[in-house]
């Protein structure tokens, strides 16, 4: 069973690490940043990179993703303003905001090194910081956390979900929390549409389970506060300076293969579910926001053609974000590889030109003080390639 | 064989398959099977710390006084209900974790049956510190042997008894009847013709009813004295027999006392019907809601042929080709489905307070069926909007905790294999996280029915 105690408990848990030191960085991390906070928001699923990073400006990418491409900054329903090139989704409106203030960065077309197109898998390499998904059943977070206790100083990590997931697996201590009143909510509305799907040659389930989806009123989009709730719990462990130092959120429901939208729709309500959960991140980390670095990534990209559902499938290249107030943001990271059919990987999908773990590595070494030697050693086994410099804004 | 047989072994006949099961059935799955049946435990080590029928019998508030009046401490009714009640959750938990844990899951789910079939419930105040007891010293050790031998032990057992009011029903003419103008009570008469034997339209009438349940008068709870270990907690009072020769189904009874009773009942449990009867109850439990005819009349002739051996009527389920038939037979009950999820796990918990609950979520709390004749058994009666609704809870509860160690598509493949159908298969692959999977695996089709 994952550990599930009380908020009060488990702060109070928190406040009994401050007074045995067990909270502070080591200083021997050297160059991190002291009150460094870092949270890692795993998107499963499998996002739709182009959807949240579209290049508008691309001459082939309004007949490359035909059904699904937003119009051009300024018109209605068009792509938030970024570089000139890339767009925002519109829904991430606090997102924009972030990053006129420098306080986002957004990156395109990276992959972590898995190239087959399993969600299980993906996120596995996603989160054990490998090259496949059998080589570790431990997390890169974890990992990296090895590397920084000291003997008497024990960073703070925890998952807000119901259990620890492999990215904080390991031989460090983590813990997995969930607000009251959040784990009695109901299924993602994706595995209720999912089980629709399934149930549709079983007519005696099928008229179960559409009995109990109208009598509960689910599927409806306007629901869904949860994602909010569960960032306001991770600020409020953040936030108090003997509080925890690393956290990981998970939000589900990004494997658009049908109906995803493009200004308006399924994928835009999610986004902006997304946007919402971050800005509350940031409205409850206060003064702690300065010292925060958030990484936003998922498993892999979706085709960037639409399929036959109006929907995308799994692809390969897609987009991270990493926002707070210590990144130098304002910016979009990308070796852009084009989106004519000659360009794109497998004939399919956006061609991947960075590698996941440079953009990983390159945040624990500016953020949290590691060590080139443990980063390819210890946290990144699988030769990693060098860690991207200048992310975040100097301490 | 077909790819399926192993997996219609595991999971139609058993509890569901455990990891690895499906291998070890797939090269002889009638042979698996048959094996199980071999090597039966009646009593398994795992209940030896559940009381024996004394130590059941003296947490019954009437026999408890009876006890206290011959010296033993006495306790007041809140303590006894208590300690009722806690040994009634000890023995829900033993009976979960033999089902969690068991190999030979054929034989389980044939003490399920046998324990349905010739229900108690708990919904009877009296049964809760006996309905444990009940299955595994009255059902348990009989179940390989002669229908009979069954149906005479219920009938003696104490939850059986109390259940169905025989330990109170007096002969109008006996001593007692006559001293304190005590009467009959019918209730068990009419089940047992009805339920546990002939089944209604055996041909029984309102008559018979009534001289069988003459005939067990006196068939009560033993004397404290002689409920002593070991014993089965039966008394026979001849103070209370309807005295008399009586006739059943045309034919005459002129024994005296118990042997009346007993007569009668062994001519029920070997009459034509009552092979009718517990052969379409086997099929209906295990292939289908509405089973064959064809079917039905095999099972019975092979157990009349063999003298009413339990073991005739399993082989010929074994070998009817009916039961190996591929496709959406019967639905899973709520703890077969709870069962079937957690031995599908590779590291399945042990059992709980948390999954008590969780059983009275699904809707079906062990040993309280809603009347004698046991939870129903067709698949409308299981699925509703609550019903879903909960075993997706259910589900994702049992699971969410493990998913970053458990890939579904491995569970489909060693709980499912050949029965995973495309569609399944394809939902289970694509899911969007493990945790997701695992749900869509336990919510298919495929994994709710047999």
């Amino acid at each position: 069973m994952p550990l599930r105690p009380s908020r009060r408990r488990f702060l109070q848990g928190l406040a009994a690490g401050a007074a045995s030191g067990l909270v502070a960085w080591p200083a021997a991390a050297g160059c991190g940043r002291p009150q460094a906070r870092l949270v890692v928001v795993l998107l499963r699923g499998a996002l739709d990179g182009l959807a949240l990073l579209p290049p508008v400006s691309d001459p082939a990418y309004e007949t490359a993703r035909a059904g699904l491409a937003l119009p051009p900054p300024g018109e209605e329903g068009g792509a938030l303003e970024l570089d000139g090139f890339f767009g925002l989704n519109p829904a991430m409106r606090n997102c924009a905001t972030l990053y006129r203030a420098g306080d986002l960065l957004a990156v395109q077309a990276v992959a972590t090194p898995y190239r087959a197109r399993s969600h299980f898998d993906g996120q596995d390499v996603l989160e054990n910081g490998a090259t496949g998904p059998a080589m570790r059943r431990s997390g890169w977070l974890n990992a990296a956390l090895d590397c920084l206790a000291g003997s008497n100083a024990r960073p703070r990590a925890l998952a807000i979900a119901h259990a620890v997931p492999l990215i904080l697996r390991g031989s460090q201590p983590a813990d997995a929390w969930m607000p009251a009143g959040v784990t009695a909510e109901a299924p993602a509305a994706d595995t209720l549409v999912r089980l629709q799907r399934l149930y549709a040659e079983e007519p005696l389930l099928q008229a179960g389970l559409e009995r109990a989806l109208a009598a509960r009123g689910l599927l409806s989009e306007s629901g869904g506060g949860g994602g909010t709730a569960l960032a306001e719990a991770a600020a409020a462990l953040l936030r108090p300076e003997d509080g925890a130092r690393v956290a990981v959120l998970e939000f589900g429901g990004w494997d658009t293969h049908a109906g995803q939208g493009s200004s308006s729709g399924t994928l835009f309500n999610r986004l902006a579910r997304l946007d919402a959960s971050l800005a509350a991140l940031r409205e409850g980390l206060g003064e702690a926001w300065a010292d925060t670095a958030v990484l936003v990534t998922t498993e892999f990209g979706r085709t960037v053609a639409m399929n036959g559902n109006r929907g995308s499938d799994h692809g390969t290249g897609g987009a991270a974000l990493l926002l707070g107030g210590a990144v130098a943001g304002g910016r979009v990271i990308a070796d852009w590889p084009g989106l004519r059919a000659a360009d794109l990987y497998e004939g399919r999908d956006l061609r991947p030109s960075l590698d996941l773990r440079a953009l990983q590595a390159g945040l624990l070494q500016e953020h949290l003080g590691l060590s080139p030697r443990q980063l390819s050693e210890q946290v990144f086994p699988d030769a990693p390639p060098q860690p991207l410099r200048d992310l975040l804004r100097p301490a | 064989m077909s790819a399926s047989a192993a997996a219609i072994a595991c999971n139609r006949f058993g509890l569901g398959a455990a990891p690895g099961e499906l291998d070890a059935a797939a090269g002889d799955p009638r042979g698996w099977l048959r094996q199980q049946l071999r090597d039966y435990q009646a009593r398994p080590a795992a209940f030896s710390d559940l009381p024996d029928t004394a130590g059941a019998l003296a947490l019954v508030p009437l026999y408890r006084r009876r006890l206290e009046q011959a010296g033993m401490e006495e306790v007041g009714r809140r303590e006894l209900r208590q300690a009722a009640r806690q040994l009634l959750q000890e023995e829900r938990l033993a009976r979960l974790r033999r089902a969690i844990q068991t190999p030979q899951s054929f034989c389980e789910r044939l003490v399920r049956f046998w324990s349905d079939r010739l229900a108690v419930s708990v919904t009877k105040g009296g049964v809760r510190p006996l309905a444990g007891l009940y299955e595994r010293e009255t059902i348990r050790p009989r179940i390989m042997g002669r229908f009979e031998d069954l149906l005479l032990a219920s009938a003696r057992s104490p939850a059986m008894l109390v259940y169905l009011d025989n330990h109170r029903s007096v002969g109008p003419n006996s001593l007692q009847g006559r001293e304190r103008g005590r009467g009959l009570n019918e209730n068990y008469a009419r089940e047992v013709m009805e339920l546990h034997s002939l089944g209604v339209d055996g041909g029984y009438d309102q008559a018979d009813v009534i001289e069988l349940a003459r005939a067990l008068t006196g068939w009560t709870l033993a004397t404290p004295e002689a409920a002593g270990p070991a014993r089965d907690g039966f008394g026979f009072e001849a103070a209370a027999h309807e005295p008399s020769a009586r006739s059943l189904l045309g034919r005459r009874y002129a024994q005296e006392g118990e042997a009346q009773g007993r007569a009668m009942l062994i001519d029920l449990a070997r009459h034509p019907a009552t092979a009718r009867h517990l052969a379409r109850s086997l099929l209906r439990h295990f292939v289908a809601d509405e089973p064959p005819e064809a079917a039905v009349k095999r099972l019975a002739d092979r157990f009349l042929e063999s003298g009413g051996e339990l073991l005739s009527l399993y082989e010929a389920l074994i070998e009817s080709p009916e039961t190996w038939a591929e496709g959406r037979r019967k639905f899973k009950q709520p703890e077969e489905y709870l069962v079937s999820l957690l031995r599908a796990l590779p590291d399945p918990p042990d059992p709980d307070r948390r999954l008590l609950d969780a059983l009275e979520e699904l809707g079906q709390r062990i040993w309280q069926a809603p009347s004698p004749a046991g939870w129903p058994e067709r698949a409308e009666d299981w699925v509703s909007a609550a019903a879903v609704w909960s075993r997706i809870e259910v589900a994702r509860r049992e699971t969410a905790g493990r998913a970053a160690a458990l890939d579904p598509r491995v569970l489909l493949e060693s709980c499912l294999g050949a029965t995973a159908g495309e569609a399944t298969r394809f939902q289970v692959t694509n899911a969007d996280s493990r945790e997701q999977g695992l749900t869509l695996l336990f919510m298919s089709p495929d994994f709710q029915w047999r």
